[in-house]
């Protein structure tokens, strides 16, 4: 999700139909310049340069999980219709294969490790699904740490929960269960809602998930996060 | 409550357009790894689409969205209605944002 809203101009996007490193480029129909969504910049046109705004609050989920949390939600309705059938991405997603047997330079990793991917920093750094299935804990270069959070049987579509703690916050596993402390408050993570209980508000460290491919092809000598940290 | 974190979708659409249609593709010069493998609008993006309230919306409960929520606000874009159409172009208050899958 983002703003159209970029250095006082608004802009319109659309897919370029192009890719970079198999990842989404947009263009804008205002200066035809083009946008990468794995960069996150303007590549090439008079935005060039420009970076593209990333809105924190998105998250892929059900529809029943989404209108519990959300019940005046609004639906996005094309012709009358707010959903459509088809699954075009099951293949892709299911082989082994990056888009056209692309494959990644940087061999640390498979070719299609899910990857969660956000920049620590100015480090742009990969930690692979499999490093927190049921919960995951890291140190972050600030001294901070990142919960990320999915589920081995997750589907694809499903968004990593990710959270940065507050400084000096720990996320401490207690048995199965996880939760956040912050001095002498504890903050309890219920796995229902994948979300951490009660008033509080954590910084979203702006990641997505992805392919190893797609993410080391774009960010040379990404660094990769794990295993977790145990406390 | 505030919730989850930002999330892109996985990419690479298996384009529909044939391959020897591709190959005629002009190939702009726009960086290194830059590859037009369709035409440009190839799905057309929404601008300013209509929205329906939730008791109004005919989605099984299973179903993928991306949701997003701010200001007070929250929106939900069904993952396989998306899929026609990448990026859907809109306001929310005073803000204009992109929806993009």
């Amino acid at each position: 999700m983002y703003s159209r809203d970029v250095g006082g101009k608004t802009y319109t996007f659309e897919v370029s139909g192009g890719l970079l490193n198999a990842g989404l480029v947009l263009q804008d129909r205002e200066t035809d310049s083009y946008w990468s969504i794995i960069t996150e910049t303007a590549l090439k046109g008079p935005a060039e340069g420009a970076e593209l705004d990333t809105l924190p609050g998105a998250v892929k989920t059900t529809w029943g999980e989404w209108r519990r949390e959300h019940p005046r939600t609004r639906v996005l309705s094309v012709d009358g219709v707010e959903h459509a059938t088809g699954e075009k991405y099951q293949k892709y997603f299911a082989s082994e294969k990056g888009f056209r047997d692309m494959e990644a330079t940087d061999r640390r990793l498979p070719d299609k490790e899910s990857i969660y991917a956000f920049f620590d920093g100015e480090t742009a750094s990969a930690v692979a699904h499999r490093s927190f299935l049921g919960g995951g804990a890291f140190e972050l270069r600030d001294g901070r740490q990142l919960f990320l959070y999915r589920l081995d049987d997750d589907s694809h579509y499903r968004s990593t929960s990710a959270f940065t703690a507050p400084p000096r916050g720990r996320f401490v596993r207690a048995g199965d269960r996880w939760q956040l402390e912050l001095g002498d408050r504890v903050v309890a993570w219920n796995p229902q809602s994948r979300a951490f209980e009660g008033e509080i508000e954590l910084q979203d460290p702006g990641g997505f998930d992805t392919f190893w491919y797609i993410w080391s092809l774009t960010h040379e000598n990404s660094s990769i996060l794990g295993p977790p940290s145990v406390d | 409550m505030w919730r989850e974190s930002v999330s892109l979708a996985l990419l690479c659409a298996a384009l529909p357009i044939a391959a020897e249609e591709r190959q005629e593709l002009p190939q702009p010069d726009v960086v290194p790894g830059y590859q037009q493998l369709a035409p440009r609008g190839v799905f057309p993006a929404l601008v300013d689409p209509d929205f329906v309230s939730a008791a109004d919306a005919e989605i099984p409960d299973d179903a993928w969205v991306l949701g997003f929520a701010s200001e007070g606000e929250a929106y939900a874009y069904d993952l396989e209605l998306l899929n026609s159409h990448e990026v859907v172009n809109h306001r929310l208050g005073e803000r204009n944002i992109a929806a993009v899958w």
